[in-house]
């Protein structure tokens, strides 16, 4: 739960909404909305009445180039095969749909069953040894695993949300494939068709790495991380390399 | 293939999105076609220099096309979602490289190239404009200042502070009262908040 409360929040709004807060203050920002959303409505008012400096400036008119470019580029992917065209969602369903959840649950309960013992109870110890992470969690708390299944584009990046008592998140994952400089993992925690923004992190180059989620993994959601922009997006900007439904 | 263009023409935004997400270039182009001029003044004016801002639309447009199922219509206009992107990864541009300079004077000292538009959406995307304009001119100068500096800068708040030597609260100050005077402007002339 964030630090931030009420009077922070209304000092920060207007910052908020005009893109002013430094990255630590945006992400504490969102903390906190994440557990207040009765105030959601009056942040989004705000950033439509920000958003409305992007109609001021004068008119500039980009050079016939730009668009040669880029539509060269863009006819040269509409007749490429299909992967890049898909959204999130499409992308969640082909990764979810064709397991069932039972047979999701199967693997889930079979390999955290076999494997938590051996590999997590490690990473919980050195988790619970991180501020922020799995803090005031008993050593003998009873967390539920699951298995994060990999899009085709993850290589073998692999991993496991871990959902301690409190339904505070864990997400500890391995062999995430190279990102590029000023990008991060972010994980999203999607209820319906929204996804909320829960936590970054930097992929490890060698072993697991943990990160904890500020967003709940509450039950029916899906956890997923994609790759976004240094800092962080507000929606994804790019399909899921990993998921998981609770 | 100019009927099929013209077709496009008269499609709607979200119509548009929807065939560009099914990998449909022309629609895509019309798209394009309708935005990039405002996508490319707010990268400009961000950027401060043409190659920059057209390296910055043309990303953005990529990314449109890539990812065009995450534009969720309930959370604003199609062109509210491009002209937010520009304005994220101009920030991010900006905020990583360091490199980030004043343009404010350099570009308001260009003479706009507005150019005439046939078509009624056209117009009424140039009259939101005006009134938008309209709004920000009813600011006093330290207020849109402000604005400008957070918003076209990508500066933080705390960086407005000490690049005006302010204390953070009047900037914060000024921050509310200049978006509470736009959405004021918007209210008086019993208008909505163009999305």
């Amino acid at each position: 739960m964030s630090d931030m409360g009420r009077e922070h929040f209304e000092d920060m709004k207007e910052a908020y909404a005009l893109g002013a807060l430094s990255e630590e203050e945006r992400q504490e920002f969102e903390e906190y909305l994440a557990y207040h959303p009765e105030d959601q409505a009056e942040v989004d008012e705000l950033i439509s009445i920000a958003g409305l400096l992007a109609l001021s400036p004068a008119e500039q008119e980009p050079s016939p180039d730009l668009r040669k470019n880029l539509m060269q580029t863009i006819h040269a992917e509409a007749s490429a095969p299909e992967p890049e065209r898909r959204s999130i969602f499409d992308s969640l369903r082909s990764i979810l749909g064709y397991r069932t959840l039972a047979a999701g649950f199967a693997v889930v309960a079979l390999i955290g069953l076999l494997s938590w013992n051996l590999l997590l109870q490690g990473e919980i110890q050195d988790l619970q040894s991180q501020p922020n992470v799995a803090q005031n969690q008993p050593a003998n708390a009873n967390p539920r695993v699951l298995e994060l299944q990999p899009a085709e584009s993850a290589g073998h990046a692999s991993g496991e949300l871990i959902v301690l008592k409190g339904e505070k998140g864990v997400l500890v994952t391995k062999n995430i494939p190279q990102i590029p400089d000023g990008r991060v993992c972010q994980i999203w925690v999607i209820k319906g068709d929204k996804p909320k923004p829960s936590g970054l992190f930097q992929p490890g180059e060698d072993g697991p790495v943990a990160a904890s989620m500020t967003r709940a993994p509450s039950k029916g959601v899906i956890v997923a991380i994609t790759i976004e922009p240094a800092g962080g997006s507000r929606q994804p900007t790019s399909d899921p390399i990993l998921t998981t439904k609770l | 293939m100019a009927d099929r263009g013209r077709q496009y023409l008269l499609l709607a935004d979200e119509e548009l999105i929807s065939l560009a997400r099914t990998g449909n270039a022309e629609a895509f182009a019309a798209l394009y076609d309708r935005h990039s001029r405002s996508a490319y003044s707010l990268a400009y004016r961000m950027m401060g220099e043409r190659q920059s801002a057209e390296d910055l639309v043309q990303d953005v447009f990529l990314k449109v096309w890539r990812n065009s199922g995450s534009y969720r219509a309930e959370r604003g206009s199609v062109r509210t979602w491009i002209l937010s992107i520009v304005h994220n990864r101009g920030v991010d541009h900006l905020r990583s490289t360091a490199s980030r300079r004043r343009t404010q004077d350099k570009v308001e000292a260009e003479s706009p190239k507005s150019q005439p538009s046939e078509a009624f959406a056209e117009t009424w995307r140039n009259s939101q404009r005006d009134q938008v304009r309209e709004a920000l001119n009813t600011l006093p100068g330290e207020q849109l200042k402000i604005l400008e500096l957070a918003y076209f800068s990508g500066y933080t708040h705390v960086e407005i502070a000490g690049l005006l030597d302010l204390p953070l609260g009047t900037v914060k100050g000024r921050m509310r009262l200049g978006l509470k005077k736009v959405k004021d402007f918007f209210d008086s002339q019993d208008m909505a908040v163009p999305g």
